[in-house]
């Protein structure tokens, strides 16, 4: 694990030097609401609280407590 | 098609003014004031489960920069009729399912299915035995480039308290089209099991001691966000959190053979002083109690269970004490899971800038379990401001390392866990929502969304069971209004 | 402004429809505080009594983004949309009937060229004293987008702001209909060139008849040719549609000063445009390869 995390460390050093430069007025595309990262935070709340009282894997999504008494 | 490269320059030049557009730049968190309002109705094979759900957010600005936002869940917790099926006892795999306030019945084979005998609407069929209100708020700053944020909640079931708290940093550098983000967070937990009375009365092992304790958990993030091009971006966020404390499930026991129970009393005392003093071990939560050797049944014993077996080799938990070969869900006392998520969202000019979403995340932790989710989304806009979102998802993981459907002899490390989530399953879901805005500022949706966890559909091997499959339907409706 | 201006939008009460136009009025009020040639105390004139100096002047953010655009005006023009021609105004007077002396222009034209100052973000320095910017061709319009800016972003929706012709629609009229631009004579006052259905975006024109001087029966406009300091000859009238009206109105001027060769810089452009030249034939340039505001010629 440790070792893969660095591996993507690394890659994650040179992704801004093969990115294009888009200026803001070109990020009008980026601003519509289907292109949040996130685009319905309050349904991905309630499947990612769904999800973590079914599977074990509960993390990567951000940092927050209120997870559920199912351990 | 592309703009001359006249025109190109007089807009670059044209919007590189303040002032010139609405939306400028890549605003990763707007913050408009609104109110999102959402219910949703869960419902689990075999009426394992339903929960019913209100979500009520509301975000404010406070000012030019300042932003605040609440949130707040409400969950009824039903059960069905039947949260556990007659199958799924006894012959090659008897695993266990109970869910709260499972009342076992008091002879082995006799199954008592009714599930809330103690809450606030008993019956056999269902009611609610559990509710569950969280509320948080998040505050947060804007300096220019620097957004700082600090948010607080809490979370509590009737067995089940949560306090946390999160600080997060958010930096735009590069004109915006890179964003750095760190997070830390820690919450303050504690679980016991429901004897009823809402919580108030808490279940105990057979040794006294209540069932349950305090967990701590440490999170930390770090996140990056690219603007790829002027159609792409993708999110990089590494998380690692550190739990300690009790881990155990405080409902569940794990089926275990070969067990060195005593049948008699005079037997029962002399092994029970044999068996270490479970009650003191506290470095694995629930007690790490060492195996007593196990001993080759007698010829001459009855085959049959006898009235009041005592079991002296693991920790039980008094409502499943009538049977030697139940010990108590006892995990490690200490998680550390470390997590990478990639997102990439694609917008499609040529499909009226639909949005392709992929996410994938690599989970792996100290029990040994590691997971791969992959996630696809489509947001296709329609006309009449129509929001159409299908969603798809797989899900598969290997098993923890202490996890077994039954456990053919006492662990030597007093680990047992049978729990489901502990398993090596895989899943796959969907989902279809519509959403549909009213004069630019009510929006009104609703959409489903399945699950189906089946065993055969993991890859990442270790041990389940497919009597653990099950599917759930989630239905839900949502009112938006932004202001 | 020197000139008619309009506000008209759609809101849901008269309150909030008056509360909104306050602010998109004052935006334009601040920007002409900011860029008035006419007020001593303008940002603008400070900055030209400073510029002179040795070390030249740090302009701020908003200025420096202006220059970047006057100098891509320049730069597309070649040379001819020049922020520095301001100055030959002095000895043009379009409210009287007489023609300049000659050598009046010519001692002006010393003071005039872009490639006689320095541009280097965020310092600007004149190399020749006496120069002056003058951001006329850009400020009105520039101040018309900020003002529907901030009304869409009061989440106005629709309506339009005209500052003296230079016309930026916010949002069509809310059952979605387009704004009836008319686009005026050139030759006969009164009349109308063409009627222009826009639903969003900008309409700007530009006309050599609206501040002219006439002497011995030949027209001499207000758009004065930076190189000889004279109006240039050879276009009556351009209308210019673009995405805002900084970009249609740059795009006007810059084709009223290429003259005969206005409408072939108007087609390598994109945009679409109509023009009539000096002869009274009228040009139309329908569709650019290009994202455009939706115009409908009637």
């Amino acid at each position: 694990m440790t070792k893969r995390v660095i591996v993507l460390c690394c890659h994650l050093a040179l992704l801004p030097g093969c990115v294009q430069t888009v200026a803001p007025w070109e990020r009008g595309a980026l601003a519509k609401p289907q292109m949040a990262l996130v685009p319905d935070v309050q349904h991905s709340a309630l499947m990612l609280h769904t999800y973590a009282s079914k599977e074990t894997s509960s993390a990567g999504y951000g940092v927050g407590g209120g997870g559920c008494g199912c351990n | 098609m592309a703009a001359t490269d006249r025109l190109a320059a007089f807009t670059a030049a044209a919007l590189a003014l303040p002032g010139m557009v609405a939306a400028q730049g890549l605003d990763l968190s707007p913050e408009a004031p609104a109110i999102d309002s959402g219910y949703s109705n869960y419902q689990e094979s075999n009426g394992r489960m339903s929960v019913q759900a209100f979500q009520n957010d509301a975000s404010l600005r406070l000012g030019e920069d300042v932003n605040f936002r609440v949130n707040s869940t409400l969950d009824f917790i039903g059960g069905g009729s039947n949260p556990m099926n007659l199958s799924q006892i006894g012959g090659a795999s008897p695993t266990f399912y109970w869910g709260r306030n499972n009342n076992y019945g008091r002879k082995y084979g006799e199954l008592e299915l009714s599930q809330a005998t103690q809450g606030p609407q008993r019956g056999r069929q269902g009611g609610i035995h559990d509710q569950r209100l969280a509320i948080d708020g998040a505050l947060s700053v804007a300096l220019d480039d620097l957004t700082l944020g600090v948010a607080g909640g809490n979370s509590t079931e009737w067995d089940y308290i949560s306090n946390f708290f999160n600080l997060d940093a958010r930096w735009d550098i590069n004109r915006k089209a890179t964003t750095l983000a760190a997070g830390f967070g820690y919450a303050s937990d504690t679980v016991w099991a429901d004897g009823g009375n809402q919580g108030r009365i808490h279940q105990q092992y057979t040794d006294g001691t209540v069932i349950g304790g305090d967990k701590n958990t440490y999170q930390g993030l770090l996140g990056l966000t690219q603007v790829l091009d002027k159609n792409s971006l993708l999110q990089v966020n590494l998380t690692v959190a550190n739990s300690s404390g009790f881990l155990s499930d405080p409902y569940k026991s794990a089926w275990v053979n070969d067990v060195p129970a005593v049948r008699s009393p005079s037997r029962r005392s002399a092994s029970a002083r044999a068996a270490p003093d479970m009650s003191t071990h506290s470095g694995a939560s629930g007690g790490s109690p060492e195996p007593s050797p196990s001993p080759v049944p007698a010829p001459d014993q009855p085959a049959e269970v006898p009235a009041t077996p005592v079991n002296t080799f693991c920790r039980q938990n008094v409502p499943f004490s009538f049977q030697v070969n139940l010990c108590a869900d006892t995990r490690p006392g200490s998680r550390i899971q470390s997590a990478v998520l990639l997102r990439y969202v694609r917008n499609i000019p040529e499909l009226d800038a639909a949005a392709l979403h992929l996410d994938y995340r690599f989970y792996s932790d100290d029990w040994n379990v590691d997971s791969h989710t992959f996630e696809a989304g489509w947001l296709q806009p329609l006309p009449y401001e129509t929001l159409l979102t299908f969603r798809l998802r797989y899900y598969t993981q290997r098993s923890a390392y202490f996890y077994q459907t039954v456990y053919d002899h006492p662990t030597a490390d007093g680990l047992y866990s049978s729990d489901y989530r502990l398993a090596s399953f895989g899943a796959v879901g969907g989902g279809l929502q519509v959403n549909k805005t009213f004069f630019g500022m009510l929006q009104i949706g609703g959409g489903v969304d399945l699950y189906q966890r089946t065993q055969g559909m993991g890859f990442m091997g270790g041990t389940g069971s497919h009597v653990d499959n099950f599917s759930f339907a989630l239905y839900s409706v949502n009112l938006n209004l932004k202001f | 402004m020197g000139s008619p201006c309009h506000l008209i939008l759609y809101a849901e009460t008269e309150t909030e429809a008056r509360a909104v136009a306050r602010e998109a009025i004052g935006e334009v009020q601040v920007l002409e505080a900011r860029y008035s040639r006419y007020r001593p105390d303008s940002l603008l004139s400070r900055i030209n009594a400073q510029a002179g100096s040795k070390t030249g002047v740090v302009v701020d953010d908003e200025m420096a983004a202006l220059l970047d655009y006057a100098r891509t005006c320049y730069e597309q023009s070649d040379g001819l949309f020049d922020v520095t021609s301001g100055i030959l105004r002095r000895a043009w007077n379009f409210a009287g009937d007489r023609l300049p002396e000659p050598r009046d222009v010519e001692a002006l034209l010393e003071r005039v060229g872009w490639n006689k100052l320095r541009w280097e973000r965020p310092v600007l320095r004149f190399e020749v004293p006496g120069m002056e910017l003058d951001f006329g061709g850009i400020g009105k319009e520039y101040a018309a987008d900020r003002a529907a800016t901030r009304c869409l972003e009061r989440g106005i929706t629709a309506g339009v702001v005209n500052l003296g012709g230079d016309l930026r629609v916010i949002g069509p009229h809310p059952d979605g209909t387009a704004w009836e631009v008319g686009i005026n004579h050139p030759r006969e006052p009164g009349k109308l060139l063409a009627t222009l259905s826009v639903r969003s975006g900008a309409i700007t024109t530009s006309g050599d008849y609206e501040r002219c001087i006439s002497v011995d029966g030949r027209r001499y406009g207000h758009i004065l040719d930076p190189r000889t300091g004279w109006p240039v000859q050879g276009l009556a009238s351009v209308s210019v549609a673009a995405s805002h009206a900084l970009i249609a109105g740059s795009a006007c001027t810059i084709a009223m000063l290429k003259a005969s060769d206005g409408p072939e810089w108007l087609r390598s452009l994109g945009l679409p445009a109509l023009w009539m030249d000096l002869d009274g034939r009228i040009g139309r340039h329908e569709a650019g390869p290009v994202e455009r505001p939706e115009t409908r010629p009637l």
